[in-house]
């Protein structure tokens, strides 16, 4: 049960009746008399409201949105009762659902529907819920209101934003060049033979085979004279290679940086790296981990890569463990046989920190191509930039030590066979899908 | 990219289940009326019986405010509700009243003895002769001295009854043991009473009879005419109070003065009998219900406004972490300890690191290859260099802020120089 303002309006004109009537009657029994007309008046307006409880409510809400776009969540309220229903309705979502409007004003005549649309537009990762629907349905005198809670769970699941779709393009582009499906043929090392064409002006003399050329003027010209065609060969980057990447999940993935936290940043690098990869024709595994394996999306193809990866980051948020690096080279190995390449994405701060990744790297650097994917503070080189005051100066010494403590780590990496990448979380992305490109193009995967 | 493809989440849209309208009763979280009050039986039952409780022990333990002396209904020792029933069982009609003007027209009746307690000196001069010649008999209780001068009654108040020494004794509110008194005067209820026991305050008079004499505290009580009516000054006035009206004489004089004429209008002045308008009467009689108003509508609001719109979603938000904690904290120990040294090697670390990037030095490059690089460069004296670069032991904060200058300056004279762009902030992106 609930009041509305006309309520407390209708007791406070009581004022005019008990100044009124002063006269004729004793105040106090008029303003008794008048609470009491109120008060009936109100039961008589509760017992005349539709009942929230005999509601049948339905819920249709989209699967899953990406996070920054709006979804719909649609509630169907059916009235099988007799009496209109007058009221407002609450669609009780999480606050990170960002659910809009949170109230809605309905009325539903007896024996209909109708369908009140909530825009959801969450700002945080993973599945949001709703628990319940609180209806209010006020009588038709406006004094009263009728309130039930009905339990009534619903989900969606919001997926990473992957912002970083935006260096795709520009990065397939590339991969383009690289495939030799424009004119450019530079023979580079590495590179695997793709097949054999007829010369055409604009090719490079060194790729003529001569072999392949000598067999095929033996045939028919295009003139039907026996005709001297040049064939040259073309070549193509490797192809079916695997890509490995490791997400760390662990405490440190939790540190926020530039508004981003670490586990988002590499899912953003992960997901970019997934999608020119499988367009450059690679095999691409992930595995989320920290002392168990979070999420794992292995031998998935295609249109059906990026939706599995989405699909298995969005409910992973960071744990407040600290990672076991002792198990890494065991999860590689049970994902991937051959020699791949192992994007780990994981903090390179303080040398103490990560003690125990520079242990297991070795066992890694032996049999695969590994590729440490870090995030840099920006904070830390505006801060060891900015020389001002006394406090200034020191922050900026502090700054300084932080950064050449990464320095000093990423250095110790490079030693153990591994390769750095570090970037601030929104330039990290794109400097992953960069250096896999290079690999390709130098061919080293 | 396509964020919807298919996979268990799919079922998002709901299809309408037949056992669902079943299961909303039970959906239902807001508990039913019948519940509510099922539930806070208990409570409502404990309080109401406290409530009872107390209200039950306040009864049988009779009223708790200060107990009114010679007040016609009051049960305490000074209370003098004893003599008023037996006058009422005497078949004297006793009537009592509070104000003055009640108390004047309940005595128009011929035959009425009217008695004016003022314990509480509330009657002014200019109400004190209204009561004289109201009735056959005025029977004034402990009469302070201004009311007597009012009256222009013969008596002066002496001294209180059975008084020590030092001239002090409680007259009234508590019911001594008194004096004992002889009736020594022709006053039939006096005679009667032989000799009382009581306290009070004495009076002396000229013209009227003196009764009870106490010697120089004056007299217990003194009758007087004034006008063909009778006037009975009663000093020794706890006669009339249930804890005392037992001993020696105290009845009969009680019931002797009072039970004279076949009405008694027992008379206690009460604040309603002050002159001055009170704010209570100034104002409107509608004002009281209305503030009751204004506070339950203030209930009301508040009830409207603080009605729930049914229960917070409770949300687990995931742990974030800032990242630059650990700086700030060792930048504030720097900052504490005075460690300038080791603050400038940092900072001269970071300079030299960069300097060796932007002259392309590798990263192997040693502090003195540097130093000549940024000299050739720059065209600076390698040794002003080096003494800023390593050597300088800087003494204090200033002079680590004013070397921190001079490093930030030279990283920039050597951008420049090399031709980077110096308006270009760096990412921190380090590809190598």
């Amino acid at each position: 049960m609930a009041i509305t303002g006309w309520f407390v309006l209708l007791v406070a004109l009581g004022a005019v009746p008990v100044v009124a009537l002063s006269t004729v009657a004793p105040a106090g029994l008029v303003l008794l008399g008048w609470l009491a007309l109120v008060v009936v008046l109100a039961g008589l307006d509760l017992a005349l409201a539709a009942s929230p409880r005999a509601l049948h409510l339905q819920r249709q809400t989209d699967a899953r949105v990406r996070l920054t776009e709006t979804a719909r969540a649609t509630l169907l309220i059916s009235n099988p009762t007799r009496r209109t229903l007058r009221g407002r309705i609450r669609d009780a979502w999480e606050p990170s659902a960002g659910a809009r409007p949170s109230r809605h004003t309905v009325v539903v005549p007896p024996g209909e529907r109708r369908a009140v649309v909530t825009e959801l537009t969450p700002w945080r990762r993973g599945e949001r819920r709703a628990l319940h629907v609180t209806v209010r349905a006020r009588g038709p005198l406006r004094l009263a209101e009728r309130q039930a809670s009905i339990r009534l769970p619903g989900a969606i699941t919001v997926l990473p934003e992957f912002a970083a779709r935006k260096h795709l393009p520009s990065r397939l582009a590339r991969l383009r060049e690289l495939d030799g499906r424009t004119s450019i043929m530079v023979r580079g090392q590495g590179t695997e033979f793709d097949s054999l064409r007829e010369y055409v002006r604009g090719d490079d003399v060194r790729s003529i085979d001569w072999r392949a050329t000598a067999r095929r003027s033996g045939g028919p010209g295009p003139d039907g004279r026996p005709g001297q065609t040049l064939m040259v060969r073309t070549w193509r980057p490797e192809r079916d290679r695997h890509v490995v990447v490791v997400v760390d999940s662990g405490r440190t993935a939790a540190a926020r940086i530039a508004d981003e936290t670490r586990i988002d940043t590499a899912f953003e690098s992960t997901l970019l790296l997934a999608a020119l990869a499988d367009r450059a024709g690679d095999r691409v595994d992930v595995a989320v981990f920290d002392r168990r394996v979070r999420g794992r999306v292995q031998g998935a193809r295609g249109a059906a890569l990026l939706p599995k990866l989405v699909e298995m980051m969005a409910p992973i948020d960071p744990e407040l463990i600290e990672t076991d690096y002792t198990a890494v080279p065991g999860l590689v190995r049970s994902m991937t046989a051959q020699r791949s390449l192992v994007v780990l994405c994981v903090p390179l701060e303080s040398p103490g920190a990560t003690r125990s990744l520079l242990a297991m790297l070795p066992q890694l650097t032996t049999r695969h191509l590994v590729l440490v994917a870090a995030v840099t503070d920006p904070a830390l080189l505006e801060a060891a930039a900015a020389r001002d005051d006394r406090a200034a100066v020191y922050r900026a010494a502090a700054a300084e030590r932080a950064l050449l403590d990464a320095e000093r780590v990423a250095a110790a990496v490079r030693r153990l066979g591994g390769d750095v990448v570090s970037a601030a979380p929104l330039d990290l992305p794109p400097a992953v899908a960069d250096r896999y490109l290079a690999y390709k193009a130098a061919g080293r995967l | 990219m396509s964020a919807t493809g298919t996979g268990p989440a799919d079922a998002g849209l709901v299809e309408p289940r037949d056992d669902l309208n079943a299961e909303l009763s039970t959906m239902v979280m807001t508990p039913t009326v019948r519940r509510v009050v099922r539930r806070s039986l208990f409570w409502a039952g404990s309080i109401g019986g406290a409530l009872t409780l107390g209200v039950v022990i306040l009864g049988i333990g009779g009223s708790t405010g200060e107990p009114r002396p010679y007040a016609a209904d009051e049960t305490a020792p000074v209370g003098s509700r004893a003599v008023v029933e037996v006058l009422r069982d005497a078949g004297v009609e006793v009537t009592v009243v509070d104000r003055l003007g009640d108390a004047l027209e309940a005595a128009l009746l011929p035959g009425t003895t009217l008695l004016v307690a003022d314990t509480r000196a509330i009657l002014d001069a200019e109400q004190w002769p209204r009561v004289l010649n109201a009735a056959e008999h005025l029977v004034l209780v402990e009469p302070s001295q201004p009311a007597l001068d009012a009256l222009r009654i013969d008596a002066l108040t002496a001294r209180p009854l059975g008084a020590d020494e030092s001239g002090l004794a409680p007259t009234g509110l508590v019911a001594t043991e008194g004096i004992e008194l002889e009736a020594g005067c022709s006053l039939p209820a006096a005679r009667r009473a032989l000799s009382i026991l009581a306290s009070g305050t004495g009076y002396s008079t000229l013209e009227g009879t003196a009764c009870f004499d106490a010697g120089q505290d004056g007299a217990g009580l003194i009758r007087l005419t004034v006008e063909g009516d009778d006037v009975t000054v009663l000093g020794a006035a706890t006669v009339l109070q249930n804890g005392s009206i037992t001993r020696a004489g105290n009845a009969a004089l009680a019931l002797g003065l009072l039970g004279e004429h076949e009405h008694l209008v027992w008379y206690q002045p009460s604040p309603a009998d002050i002159d001055a308008l009170t704010p209570a009467e100034l104002a409107p009689d509608w004002l009281n219900p209305l503030a009751w108003l204004a506070v339950l509508v203030g209930l009301a609001a508040a009830v409207w406004r603080g009605r729930r719109f049914g229960p917070v979603v409770i949300e687990n938000l995931p742990v974030t972490v800032k990242t630059t904690e650990t700086m700030e904290g060792r930048a504030r120990l720097y900052a504490r300890e005075g460690s300038r040294l080791r603050a400038l090697d940092a900072l001269r670390v970071g300079t030299l690191r960069r300097l060796a990037e932007g002259l392309a030095l590798g990263r192997g490059a040693g502090v003195d290859d540097i130093i000549t690089a940024v000299a050739g460069i720059t065209g600076r004296d390698r040794a002003s260099l080096r003494a800023l670069l390593v050597d300088t032991l800087p003494t204090s904060d200033r002079e680590l802020v004013v070397l921190s200058d001079q490093l930030a300056a030279l990283e920039r004279l050597v951008a420049r120089r090399v031709g980077l762009d110096d308006s270009d902030p760096s990412t921190g992106r380090m590809d190598a």
